[in-house]
């Protein structure tokens, strides 16, 4: 569904990725591991297109996506959530939700969505600056959600989340995947979370991918390596 | 994404060849009247004197982060003082010294209620804004004989006329010739330029930086920002205050026009053409914004106001961080691409 | 290092915004050279309650004393001065500068001349921020910019470290590497962490105070809160470690 080859970008001359390549398959949930600074933010802001490709190709679903702007690829069905959240902190979480749904042309029916997501129930008119830190992040990942994509690029969607929600996305996440059909493209520190949802495991080092294991292999701290320092 | 907008690096000591530029310039200033003839020397005076006005507003803006509209009330106060101490004394050196003095205990005064009271950056801007405009709405309703401060008269509209320029210091009888102002005004906006920018290398300077990049993460660190921004504020309210009172010894004259929105409106231009993120670039803009107007005025182009105005808004579009940065950008990018087909 | 007198205490705390109450009345009291975590879900106040201790937020009722003296009210710089050093759930750094700048500013604080310079570098090393010491911190890695926010908050060698999520975003390695320091920093400071990461909270942990719905649901120990079915079934959910 998603091929990346040979992928180069990099802010403001610093290089960071350095010749990348991934294949994605539908219905594959697969998992990002790596050390701060190696990559992982880049690569996922790379291929939603906020951050220009220097070079390389990016294929979704046969067609290549590697000049189109940002909101063309999310029209065509890339869902990403943001390290950081990246919810608007002034409008409410209803409006968060239906803005998402708007840009996308997605019918604003928040009923699916709550469904899904019931804590942000009774939050529907609070502003989105007045909600804690994990309920942000439950937010940012309902807002991708209710787009209806076909893949979804997730960073590090489970920081600063409470251990119970953290199981309530895993299961949410595994559920839709059966339901709507969602493939995922999932960067993670968190290993347990990753060896839950994931069925492979890529580690990046130094901006490319280093190794390629089971997702019951990453349990084994030898197979993991060693990453090295804190590394830019 | 952040920060490459500044000059961040501010901290580094200047290179060489900025040292190098500085020494160009002051050697020009102290050449050029043997070369250029009264009129040149008074045009070129008047810019150095505005580059002033335009440092003091760039400095506040683009390192401490407080954009003040209002940079035109020190610039009319430091004028207006200037004008009327030294018709009323005649001891000309004092009342300029006092022309500087006088504004920054105005700025004490409402720089203390607008930073200790927290107020935030856009209200700052609007209160700073209004605040020039009543002064030059209250000067402007002074034009009766009973508007007198010694035996000055206020005048209102009209401004004050006959305003002495600066004594020479040995020599009480002898005032500064045209020559000796462009050397006053030119060696001042030198000076204060050169300071300003070692300033960003001191610690307070350091600090004042910080403090524009993150007041939080500065006050968590145990830094009182108030007292930071209250300092920063009083010093660019000297600087501006200098340049009014350059501009009345330059002119020999004052009026309520140093306070009006025009006037607001075009230090604003200057900076944002020129570049808050640097102090030479506003110094820059301000030249060429001002050559650009009178040329205007001389083709006989009616519309001079909105033709600048639309100047600005070309900037703000094309060349958001101004001119200068984008000229350093595009010339630093330019090097760097040589630099690679060479490799 | 442990002695009687609460070095911080709360009493009756409480900070809504409009109608809801973030932080609805905690009692609060930590002793000198305590190494305390706080958890609990998303929501419960945690956040909020380490802004108002740091200052960043004024408590809307109730009191807050350091060494027995109040500082609801107080000027954070203020606050900071008196030796209570917060790293924040979101870094708050200056992201315009370079991380030597920071550092500079950090230690600056309350150093002067060659002391600057060499906490400066006794921090490098100990955090391994040597590699990153010239990039612009606003355009390093999130976890980088966390490092960088906890550098800055060792160097002004505060009393009380507040930790607000010190390894969101780290991997195991590093997380195993933070535990070190926030043990490193217990021998000379007091520290309360705010955390989710219950493998971390194991490596450290001695009293855990338990937060929920802007109050205090429970204090003990590791183990004790960890087996309590409250806290199982709001926060630690069913398969949790045990």
């Amino acid at each position: 569904m998603l091929d990346v080859a040979d992928l180069r970008s990099g802010y403001d001359g610093i290089p960071v990725l350095a010749g990348l390549s991934l294949s994605v398959r539908e219905l594959e949930f697969v998992g990002i591991l790596g050390h701060n600074g190696m990559g992982k933010t880049t690569l996922l802001r790379t291929l939603i297109g906020i951050l220009p490709t220097t070079s390389g190709e990016i294929r979704f679903q046969g067609a290549s996506m590697t000049r189109l702007p940002s909101h063309a690829r999310a029209r065509r069905g890339i869902g990403y959530v943001p390290q950081g959240r990246g919810i608007f902190p002034g409008l409410t979480v209803r409006d968060n939700l239906r803005f998402a749904a708007f840009a996308v042309g997605r019918s604003d029916d928040l009923e699916p969505i709550l469904a899904e997501f019931p804590r942000l129930g009774p939050l529907l008119d609070r502003p989105g600056a007045a909600l804690s830190g994990g309920e942000q992040q439950l937010l940012a990942l309902a807002r991708a959600l209710i787009q209806e994509p076909k893949i979804v690029l997730l960073d590090e969607p489970t920081e600063g989340i409470q251990p119970s929600i953290v199981e309530e996305i895993i299961d949410l996440l595994k559920l839709l995947r059966g339901r709507r059909g969602l493939t995922i493209l999932l960067v993670e520190q968190n290993i347990d979370f990753i060896k839950a949802l994931s069925d492979r495991v890529l580690l990046i080092q130094k901006g490319v991918i280093l190794r390629e294991l089971a997702a019951g292999d990453i349990s084994d701290a030898a197979a993991l390596g060693d990453f090295g320092a804190i590394e830019s | 994404m952040t920060g490459r907008e500044f000059a961040s690096d501010a901290a580094t000591p200047p290179r060489w060849w900025w040292w190098l530029f500085v020494a160009a310039l002051a050697v020009g200033l102290i050449i050029l009247p043997f070369f250029a003839d009264a009129s040149l020397q008074l045009d070129l005076s008047i810019l150095f004197v505005l580059s002033l006005l335009a440092l003091s507003m760039s400095f506040l803006w683009g390192y401490v982060g407080i954009l003040s509209f209002g940079q035109t009330i020190f610039f009319g106060l430091g004028g207006y003082s200037y004008a009327i101490l030294a018709l009323n004394t005649g001891m000309t050196l004092w009342s300029f010294a006092a022309a500087i003095v006088l504004p920054v205990i105005f700025g004490l005064v409402f720089g203390y209620f607008v930073i200790y009271g927290r107020i935030s950056d856009i209200y700052l801007s609007v209160i700073s804004l209004v605040v020039t405009l009543i002064f030059e709405k209250s000067i402007r309703s002074t034009s009766g004989p009973e508007y007198v401060i010694g035996s000055v008269r206020l005048n209102g509209q009209n401004g004050i006329p006959g305003v002495p320029s600066l004594q020479l210091p040995w020599d009480s009888s002898a005032q500064l010739s045209i020559d000796g102002v462009f050397y006053l005004a030119g060696g001042a906006a030198l000076l204060v330029y050169v300071g300003l920018r070692l300033l960003l290398l001191t610690p307070f300077g350091r600090i004042v930086v910080g403090i524009r990049e993150n007041e939080t993460r500065m006050e968590l660190l145990g830094y009182d920002s108030r007292i930071y921004k209250l300092m920063a504020f009083l010093l660019a309210a000297g600087v501006a205050a200098l340049s009014g009172a350059l501009y009345a010894v330059w002119g020999n004259f004052v009026a309520p026009e140093m306070f009006n929105l025009n006037q607001a409106a075009q230090v604003v231009i200057w900076v944002i053409v020129g570049g808050r993120s640097t102090l030479i670039g506003p110094v820059v803009a301000t030249g060429l914004v001002q050559y650009f107007s009178n040329w205007l005025g001389t083709v006989s182009v009616g519309q001079v106001t909105l033709i600048l105005g639309l100047v600005l808004l070309a900037f703000v579009l094309i060349f958001p961080r101004g001119l200068l940065p984008t000229l350093a950008t595009a010339l630093v990018s330019a090097f760097s691409r040589f630099g690679r087909k060479s490799s | 290092m442990s002695d009687g007198a609460p070095i911080l205490e709360t009493r009756g705390l409480e900070r809504r915004f409009g109608g809801v109450a973030a932080v609805d009345g905690v009692n609060f009291s930590l002793r000198r050279g305590e190494l305390r975590c706080l958890i609990g879900p998303n929501g419960a106040g945690k956040s909020t309650f380490f802004k108002m201790l740091s200052g960043q937020l004024r408590p809307t009722a109730g009191d807050i004393l350091l060494d027995g003296q109040s500082i609801v009210g107080a000027q954070p710089h203020a606050i900071g001065r008196r030796g209570v050093g917060i790293k924040n759930q979101v870094p708050v750094v200056m992201n315009g500068l370079t991380v030597r700048e920071n550092l500079w500013l950090a230690a600056r604080a309350r150093r002067r001349g060659t002391a600057i310079g060499s906490a400066i570098d006794s921090i490098v090393a100990r955090l391994d921020l040597g590699p990153i010491l010239e990039r612009f911190v606003g355009e390093l890695a999130h976890g980088q910019r966390q490092w960088v926010e906890i550098a800055m908050v060792v160097i002004c060698e505060p009393t009380i470290v507040l930790l607000d999520e010190p390894t969101a975003g780290m991997s195991d390695e590093e997380t195993g590497r933070t535990a070190e320091l926030v043990r490193a920093l217990n021998n000379s400071a007091t520290v309360v962490v705010v955390e989710h990461d219950m493998q971390f909270i194991r490596q450290i942990a001695r009293s855990v105070t338990v937060f929920h719905q802007g109050r205090i649901l429970v204090e003990d120990s590791f183990e004790n809160v960890v087996a309590n079915p409250i806290v199982r079934d709001v926060y630690l959910g069913r398969r949790a470690l045990t």
